[in-house]
């Protein structure tokens, strides 16, 4: 055995010595495969939410979801009404929403009203599974209107929802899932401030979710206490900068994808230039939006370093194809992907923005050539005389 | 071979007795394990892997040709579902600032620092040649077994581990 293998061995097995166990974990793993699997119709449901917390005003919310006319054993073909209670509610995401569309709820839709300032916005909260991808396992979903917020949601695994959260400059809403002997949630921040969390429990929700709203470039220690103030769970978020909402104008439609490639319905990507502000970048940086309205932002300035810059290459489970996409400067006419067997997918870089000096590129890779060996994998720039001027080892975070 | 497909479950409840018993048996017993090998893996929600491969051995228990190879098919689901997780998360997450960790503060602290190198340039590699790394190195499993669990042959395996470890090597070789 040579010293790297003895040093893996050790960091490995202390690092797994690390990991928290649920005494709960059994009840909570059956409690999945008897939870009802999908939607049966629409539910009529009434919703109590726990009171308001300090910081973020909880308004007790009541959503009265009944049964679509077709009454089928699915979301899909039905039509929901919605009675909101609360004065000033507004409706609830429909079936036309694409998150209701890509993650039918199996549970109760709830409404949680949230305070902050003089912002007041709308979270709609729910549990579902992927339509076109239910092994991705229980997805917590959630649409915020109103404030700084725009009728944006998103769909994912709980654990990766406390971590993104949504962000505005009014805070970031991070939803968390919690037992439901946790009493109280906080978000304790480096100042030593704390911000309280308020909790909803749905019917089919199988975890009491929690919505705090720490300040959004804070990190900050979510602490979860049971009823006798015991700490039961801390959990560390990082803070982020607030997310662009997508421009209005500006877009420069790139080229239109299949399902599972960028995300896993088809649709279009389209290119804009953003104020780098945004992301706490100086200068002008380049995002790219699909049609279900996820992001990708360079972090860099696009001015910058490097002179090709890739966004793509990822792919959705059992997806065929990975498109590689991204913005050059306007030396660079061509962009090739070489693979260590010789193999190569290349494009033409197009004109961007007038006046900015940045063109775009991209094309689409098999995902069995796409798999191959991240860091083999190379990214050239070709010149208009057909000279490298760029090369980089593709990074193995794409 | 017990059927190891780890794909989309259709969700139907299929509990009964004799199932619940034979995988409590089997959840006691592995459970931690399953948790660290989706933490090592550089899952986001470590419980919430493990759980959800039991939660499928649950449903498809009754349905494994090879009883004896349930362990097998929650190792391989744990792998498939931390692969997932992560092309999700790169389909979903905002390109952030370089220097954005999601790991807390306090774990990091609480490694020593020869470690955290060894664990810092782990999280470097490809997924694929991660989890080879960690099934060889953390869970001892042999080259056929790490094959069942990530889905490739065995030569791959091979592939996969000695590149990893050259990387690691090149890595980490000057501070040996």
């Amino acid at each position: 055995m040579n010293t790297i293998e003895d040093r893996l061995r050790e960091a490995l097995r202390e690092r797994a010595a690390q990991s928290p166990i649920d005494p709960d974990a059994w009840t909570r793993t059956v409690a999945r495969v008897r939870r009802p699997a999908k939607a049966r119709g629409w539910p009529r449901i009434v919703i109590p939410l726990a009171a308001a917390a300090a910081v973020v005003a909880i308004v007790v919310g009541a959503t009265v979801l009944t049964g679509g006319p077709h009454g089928g054993s699915g979301a899909t073909g039905t039509t929901p009404s919605a009675s909101p209670s609360v004065a000033g509610a507004p409706a609830p995401p429909g079936p036309g929403n694409y998150l209701i569309k890509s993650d039918p709820p199996s549970s109760a839709i709830v409404p949680i009203k949230l305070v902050v300032g003089k912002q007041t916005s709308w979270t709609f909260v729910w549990f579902g599974r992927m339509k076109t991808d239910p092994g991705e396992g229980i997805q917590l979903c959630s649409v915020t209107d109103g404030g700084n917020y725009y009728g944006g949601g998103v769909c994912a695994s709980p654990g990766l929802q406390a971590q993104q959260g949504y962000v505005s400059g009014a805070g970031s809403i991070r939803l968390i899932v919690s037992d439901k002997q946790v009493t109280s949630l906080t978000a304790e921040l480096p100042n030593g401030h704390s911000v309280s969390g308020v909790s909803a429990l749905g019917h089919g929700f199988p975890e009491k979710v929690w919505l705090v709203n720490p300040p959004t470039e804070d990190n900050a220690t979510i602490v979860m206490r049971n009823a006798a103030g015991q700490v039961v769970k801390r959990l560390s978020i990082t803070g982020q900068y607030p997310a662009p909402s997508q421009p209005r104008s500006g877009g420069i439609k790139l080229f239109s994808y299949p399902a599972h490639s960028v995300t896993t319905t088809a649709g279009t990507l389209t290119a804009y230039l953003l104020n780098g502000s945004l992301i706490g970048v100086k200068g002008k940086v380049v995002g790219f939006w699909g049609s279900d309205s996820s992001s990708m932002i360079a972090g860099v300035p696009a001015s910058g370093p490097p002179a090709v810059e890739n966004l793509g290459g990822g792919w959705v489970d059992h997806g065929k194809v990975a498109e590689f996409f991204g913005y050059a400067h306007a030396n660079v006419a061509r962009v090739v992907l070489r693979l260590p067997d010789g193999r190569q997918y290349s494009a033409q870089t197009t004109a961007g923005w007038p006046g900015s000096g940045l063109r775009l590129w991209h094309f689409a890779v098999p995902v069995a050539a796409a798999t191959f060996e991240a860091r083999q994998q190379v990214i050239l720039g070709y010149g208009t005389a057909g000279q490298v001027v760029f090369d980089k080892l593709l990074s193995a975070d794409y | 071979m017990a059927d190891l497909d780890a794909g989309p479950d259709t969700g139907s409840p299929a509990l009964d007795g004799t199932n619940e018993a034979a995988v409590a048996a089997l959840f006691r017993a592995r459970y931690p394990e399953m948790v660290r090998l989706a933490n090592l893996l550089g899952a986001d929600d470590p419980e919430d892997i493990a759980q959800e491969a039991f939660a499928r051995l649950l449903r498809k228990h009754g349905s494994l040709r090879d009883p004896a190879a349930a362990l097998a098919y929650v190792r391989a689901s744990v792998c498939n579902l931390t692969r997932n997780r992560h092309r999700h998360l790169r389909v979903v997450r905002l390109r952030t600032p370089a220097g954005h960790d999601e790991e807390s503060s306090e774990q990091i602290a609480m490694l020593r620092e020869d470690h955290r190198e060894v664990l810092a340039a782990l999280a470097e590699l490809p997924p694929r040649r991660r989890e080879a790394i960690v099934l060889r190195y953390w869970l001892d499993l042999s080259e056929g077994e790490i094959a069942v669990a990530m889905g490739v042959s065995p030569g791959t395996v091979k592939s996969h581990v000695s590149r990893g470890l050259a990387a690691l090597a090149q890595v980490l070789g000057d501070k040996a």
